[in-house]
């Protein structure tokens, strides 16, 4: 780490290093940060009214980084002054109503409770209980982080790479549900403000980094048709995978039926769906296979007929989204159209849960049984399946940008800073991002050991956290190992970020452990 | 490793003589040893055992680890063809495989090897500073600029050192051929930042060795009165049948008391409903009594031995009774307060011990019994030990349900509410603390602790390094040019150069001032 990175051209160049002028140029970090806290302070003295709730301030967050996503990215074709700094300003007005909206949860979850006498409700009640508050963090972390870089000028469209994330990221965090449990005693630990706040931070700083592996691998002149390929493999892996696979074969998609808060394993088929979904998917594989012939053969018409599929498939995913949600909300006869093959399955779980032993040929009618006893009760809604739609929704962000992109490719690589530059940002970032990674390592383990008696136990979450910082290790040594540098050097920015994804969201959905709740 | 010739840039390589070459008659085979250290040694190598590592371990996440609770409901769903393949490929064990333990035994020996080989590159920075300089070398610095004095080359030096001195550096005049050089420099050691993390992580790697290999873990059960000095080990895995271990302390430890701290007292023993558990413990080593405490979150060391509070079982208890005695012929009521295990004397009934409790007390056969670890129906089992030595045993219940004795008269109530008179004496349950029944305690034995934490340590330590400070030089390169002076002025950092960006030109600025530029 202490081998410097000589870059061809200085990284900073035309800034004011004066006093005032460095003030003056912190004015976007600084301002979110009163805007939160005149807002915490509004609370705490005249209590929750008005928009002084943690859900209210966490949707006006949605809408200003939805808004500063979309200026941002048209900032790249429309290079006009008024709305770079609109961007920037909705940006930091976001940040200020996350950051509000998150340490207000502090305040509500000790309401909650009725601040208990005998327990330090400042650490018992930190805002980072579970994986809402810890995606708040997030959101923060990676807006944050946002602002730090665009402030300045030069800078100004990494913004249109991070913050379309933040928003799906956003989106998921409030697709999770922003209840409040009482946290298990064995959390009630000072360790924790301090491990999972260094996991916000980290978080934040390795997404930005990923916008910048991309711009990078943008500027760099990486192939329209490489970027088209990615999406559409995810596309892919995302059918293939939501609504327990039924789409690709079965043109089906089922949402988990809720009771209260807690989604079961069993899922009712929303009508309609399951079709559009299906021609998405048609319409990304054709455009993956167009994308695979021209690669090797660069036939302009195919080429076009490709790009054409890659938009049908944006505008189709649009559609899709909207029928997913108004079926959400609106759906009815939930029971009926649960398939009978969802049956059995379910019917296990219901018996394991009960502690009964059944044979399995029993599971069905047990399943029948409950259906029919408390088949009133069960509810679909967005909150059924948040991250299968933050996948969802994620692709449909992925697919515009790239289409946008491949539209206009000359007017946002020109918009983009020389690659030095971006590369000497995306070292910064990472040489951040690792000592956090690291600290959060090193805080994960030391509260394990003072709380469970072992430092490392190759947990799911652990492991998760390590290999992410294996990947940013691999990106900082790729500086010193000769001919590792540039493109592939960027590869090691985007793993890692993939990993932090894994790590935040498939740990805790997909794997068991001692981390399951956050 | 000297005669190596390494293929990665360093930046100095003059400053580590090569040794002689070795003869040509042993050329063949140095030069496979020589290939294979270069190898090894190589950063290229260590990012590719990173990536190895990183492979093993997403496949470690995504197949559920044999020592994972649910391992058995897993294995049983997977086809015998996958589960011979995961078998015979160590896939349920990726962490202890041996496969594993050589990666992470060549990755350390790469981080050793090539922390060798690219030592003396950064020694020269300390051994051999750059103290004579030329506007050539000037000129290839990230940030330089020229200045005109209008003084002597000498004094124009000595202005340079003054200014900077005062600056805060400390800056050194040295000539060479007819040149003079002011250098200053400052964080030189921030060049073994990386020195030191690695040998943060190699640290790290020996303790958790030590851990691995020496370390033992394990579990036992507390409850009021009893003593021990055994813990059974952890299994290390769920498939494993050859039943508990057990495993010895130098000392005993004896529970005293058990508390557990509700959020609301008149709820139940609740994971969700509780603040804390207390174990009040006392060790006996050799004669020697040491009384402890041991509550979530704050582990007790004694001995090398680390004692966690971990689980409870989950059947009520209480920690201490408050008993009504109320005379059968009329009168007053007295109250008690006994503890745990405890005993009291109450006048004119004699000495009343608290011997069992009842959360949901029913009869068995004419025997007391709890009909389930809830508190539905608390009952106390209490013996009273007149002054003449007779004694008798009497269930207290609470007044709730001694009421409930006078209305529903069936053969169950009748059969309680008949243990409830003792001594002339009705006595009801007035109040309790609740407790659990017995607490577990983790215990850890682990030497390979002290390493691990100091590596933890050095590593924060060697971050906070990386993130506040690097290494900086400046050069003045002084020049006679006619009646005056030309300057030179240069510098580099290794890291954060927005800072000394602003460092360097106010350093530049003590000395010329805004004018003569």
């Amino acid at each position: 780490m202490s081998q410097a990175i000589k870059p061809t051209s200085p990284v900073v160049g035309d800034i004011d290093l004066s006093f005032g002028g460095k003030l003056a140029g912190m004015i976007p970090v600084i301002a979110p940060m009163l805007l939160a806290l005149a807002l915490i302070l509004s609370r705490l003295y005249i209590g929750p009214k008005g928009l002084l709730y943690e859900g209210a301030l966490t949707v006006l967050t949605l809408i200003c980084y939805i808004s500063a996503a979309v200026i941002l990215v048209t900032n790249l074709f429309v290079r006009e002054n008024v709305l770079r700094k609109l961007g920037l300003w909705t940006a930091v007005l976001g940040v200020g109503f996350n950051f509000a909206g998150w340490m207000m949860r502090w305040i509500e979850a000790g309401d909650a409770e009725g601040w208990k006498e005998g327990i330090n409700g400042v650490w018992r009640y930190f805002p980072l209980d579970n994986l809402y508050p810890l995606t708040l963090g997030f959101c923060f972390g990676g807006a944050m982080t946002t602002l730090v870089i665009i402030r300045k000028e030069k800078y100004q469209h990494i913004g249109a790479l991070s913050m379309p994330i933040v928003t799906v990221i956003l989106t998921v965090a409030i697709m999770l549900g922003n209840h409040i449990s009482t946290l298990p005693p064995i959390l009630d630990s000072y360790w924790r403000p301090i491990h999972v706040s260094i996991a916000t931070v980290a978080y934040g700083v390795c997404l930005v980094s990923f916008g910048l592996a991309v711009a990078y691998l943008l500027r760099d002149g990486v192939r329209t048709e490489a970027l088209g390929i990615a999406a559409a493999l995810y596309g892919l892996l995302i059918f293939f995978t939501v609504g327990r696979s039924q789409v690709p074969f079965n043109m089906e998609y089922g949402a988990a039926m809720m009771m209260g808060r807690s989604s079961l394993p069993v899922r009712t088929v929303l009508p309609g769906v399951g079709p559009l979904m299906e021609l998405t998917l048609i319409a990304i594989f054709v455009a993956l296979v167009l994308f695979v012939i021209d690669w090797f053969r660069r036939d302009a018409k195919i080429n076009r007929l490709a790009w054409r599929l890659f938009g049908a498939a944006a505008a189709l995913q649009a559609v899709v989204l909207g029928v997913l949600f108004y079926q959400l909300k609106n759906a009815d006869n939930l029971i009926a159209r649960i398939p009978t093959s969802e049956l059995p399955k379910f019917g296990e779980w219901l018996a394991t849960q009960n502690e009964m032993q059944l044979p399995a040929s029993q599971y069905t009618t047990v399943a029948q049984q409950f259906l029919q006893e408390r088949g009133s009760q069960l509810t679909v809604s967005p909150q059924s399946n948040p991250i299968e739609i933050g996948g969802l929704i994620g692709l449909f962000v992925v697919l515009v940008l790239v289409a946008l992109f491949a539209w206009k490719r000359d007017k946002v690589v020109s918009a983009l800073p020389q690659l030095p530059q971006i590369d000497g940002l995306l070292y910064r970032t990472v040489g951040v991002a690792f000592p956090l990674l690291s600290l959060l390592l090193i805080t994960g383990a030391v509260w394990a050991n003072e709380s469970w008696g072992r430092y490392w136990g190759w947990d799911s979450k652990e492991v998760g956290a390590l290999v992410a910082w294996m990947a940013y290790a691999g990106f900082l040594h790729t500086r010193i190992a000769h001919g590792w540098r540039g493109r592939r050097s960027a590869y090691f920015a985007l793993l890692g970020f993939a990993l932090v994804i894994f790590t935040w969201l498939g740990v805790s959905f997909l794997l068991p452990g001692l981390h399951s709740y956050a | 490793m000297a005669t190596t010739k390494t293929h990665l840039p360093t930046t100095l390589p003059q400053t580590t003589p090569a040794p002689a070459a070795p003869k040509a008659n042993k050329q063949a085979s140095t030069s496979i040893l020589d290939r294979g250290l270069r190898l090894l040694s190589s950063v290229r190598f260590g990012i590719i055992m990173l990536m190895l590592l990183l492979v093993c371990c997403i496949l470690g996440m995504v197949i559920m680890q044999q020592n994972v609770e649910g391992f058995r409901a897993y294995y049983a769903k997977l086809t015998p063809a996958t589960r011979s393949l995961y078998e015979s490929l160590g896939f349920f064990n990726i962490y202890h495989s041996w496969y594993f333990t050589v990666l992470l035994a060549v990755t350390a020996l790469n981080i050793i090897l090539s922390s060798i080989d690219r030592f003396p590159s950064a020694w020269a920075y300390v051994s051999k500073p750059k103290l004579t300089a030329s506007p050539r070398f000037i000129s290839a610095q990230s940030f330089n600029q020229t200045a005109r004095q209008s003084v002597d080359a000498d004094s124009a030096a000595e202005k340079v050192v003054a200014a900077w001195r005062k600056a805060g550096l400390r800056a050194k005049i040295n000539q060479q051929e007819g040149r003079t050089t002011v250098f200053a420099q400052r964080g030189v050691w921030n060049r073994f930042g990386a020195y030191v993390v690695h040998v943060a992580l190699l640290l790290i790697f020996v303790g958790g060795f030590l851990t691995s290999r020496y370390g033992i873990g394990g579990q036992m059960e507390l409850v009021p009165g009893k003593s021990s000095n055994a813990f059974s080990v952890f299994d290390s895995s769920e498939m494993d049948s050859s039943g508990p271990k057990r495993a010895q302390m130098p000392f005993a430890v004896e529970c005293t008391d058990l508390q557990q701290s509700l959020i609301r007292p008149e709820g139940n023993l609740d994971v969700m409903n509780t603040i804390d558990w207390l174990s009040y413990v006392k060790i006996t080593d050799a004669g020697k009594e040491t009384a402890a405490l041991v509550h979530l979150n704050a582990p007790y060391d004694y001995r090398g031995y680390r004692f966690f509070q971990s689980s409870f079982v989950p059947v009520g208890y209480a920690r201490q009774i408050t008993l009504a005695f109320t005379p059968t012929a009329g009168g007053a009521a007295r109250e008690v307060t006994i503890a745990r295990d405890g005993a009291t004397d109450v006048e004119g009934i004699g000495r009343v011990s608290y011997e069992d409790f009842y959360p949901d007390f029913t009869v068995e056969s004419g025997r007391p019994d709890t009909a389930s670890g809830e508190y539905h129906n608390p009952a106390v089992k209490i013996r009273v030990t007149r002054p003449d030595g007779k004694s008798e045993v009497a269930i207290a219940q609470t007044a709730q349900a001694a009421q409930m004795a006078v209305d529903q008269a069936d053969e169950l109530t009748k059969a309680k509410d008949e243990l409830a008179t003792v001594a002339d004496n009705r006595v009801t349950l007035k109040s309790f603390e609740k407790v659990s029944r017995g607490h577990t305690l983790t215990v850890q034995y682990d030497p390979g602790r002290t390493p691990v934490y100091l590596g933890f340590g050095l590593l924060t330590l060697s971050l906070c390094m990386v993130f506040f400070y690097s290494h900086q030089r400046v050069w003045a390169v002084v020049e006679p040019d006619g009646k005056h002076t030309t300057i030179y002025f240069g510098g580099n950092t290794n890291r954060n150069r927005p800072t000394f960006e602003a460092r360097f030109r106010s350093l530049v600025q003590t000395v010329v001032g805004g004018s003569e530029q």
